[in-house]
């Protein structure tokens, strides 16, 4: 049983190793669950632009680290 | 001390908030999608042929799924659907390979159109429309048109 699971990911990943849609890719594969059940995994990952997001993110980041860190005088904290 | 890095506190704590806010609306968009592709993987799964097999109903109505955050990167996620009772993946596979039934094929279907592979021929078939309904959902979700 194992080893047609274990085909048929070979099948998958040979034909098409990743799926792709406008706004993400995914990795799609069954697998036999822990106690005798069958899944399918999906490992997805969104590509859409989240430009916003993306944006948002890193003014904060930059924002706070600038907050963050007041380095006083340059000669450093041992001088 | 002269000088010295003054680490402010509470403008630290501020914007770990502000970004975990940020990622966590990502991250919340990202699992309410997959728990919705989960939901359509496991339908599917049930009612087009070829269906769960039924008998006493376990099978069907143990379609479960979980999500995993992480992966590669922040935008990733792992979603893991299926049946979880322990004779799903010897059902799925037509038969069993190993163990006391090792060899005995299962042929006495109890629906026209119930069946073996009744979860990997929908992934077969539907997988790019998997994919698809995530990144459209997740996209809605995160006020973008899909």
């Amino acid at each position: 049983m194992t080893s047609d699971i274990e085909e048929y990911q070979a099948r998958l990943r040979a034909e098409k190793p990743r799926v792709t849609s406008a706004l993400a890719v995914g990795d799609v594969r069954v697998t036999r669950l822990e106690g005798g059940g069958i899944g399918a995994v999906f490992d997805f990952e969104f590509t859409g632009p989240a430009p916003r997001l993306d944006r948002l993110l890193l003014t904060r980041l930059v924002r706070g680290l600038v907050a963050l860190g007041d380095l006083g005088d340059d000669r450093g904290p041992t001088a | 001390m002269a000088g010295g890095i003054k680490w402010d506190e509470a403008k630290a704590e501020k914007m770990r908030q502000r970004l975990d806010k940020l990622a966590g609306g990502y991250s919340s968009a990202a699992f309410r999608a997959a728990g919705q592709v989960a939901q359509q993987v496991i339908n599917d799964a049930i009612n087009i042929v070829p269906t769960v097999p039924l008998r006493t109903g376990n099978l069907r109505s143990s379609g479960t799924f979980e999500v995993f955050s992480g992966g590669l990167t922040w935008r990733s996620v792992r979603l893991v659907v299926g049946f979880n009772t322990p004779y799903a993946a010897a059902v799925h596979q037509g038969g069993w390979k190993t163990g006391p039934l090792a060899g005995k094929k299962m042929t006495n279907w109890s629906e026209s159109g119930s069946g073996p592979y009744f979860l990997s021929s929908k992934l077969q078939r539907f997988r790019v429309q998997y994919v698809r309904v995530w990144g459209d959902k997740v996209a809605r979700l995160l006020g973008m048109k899909p």
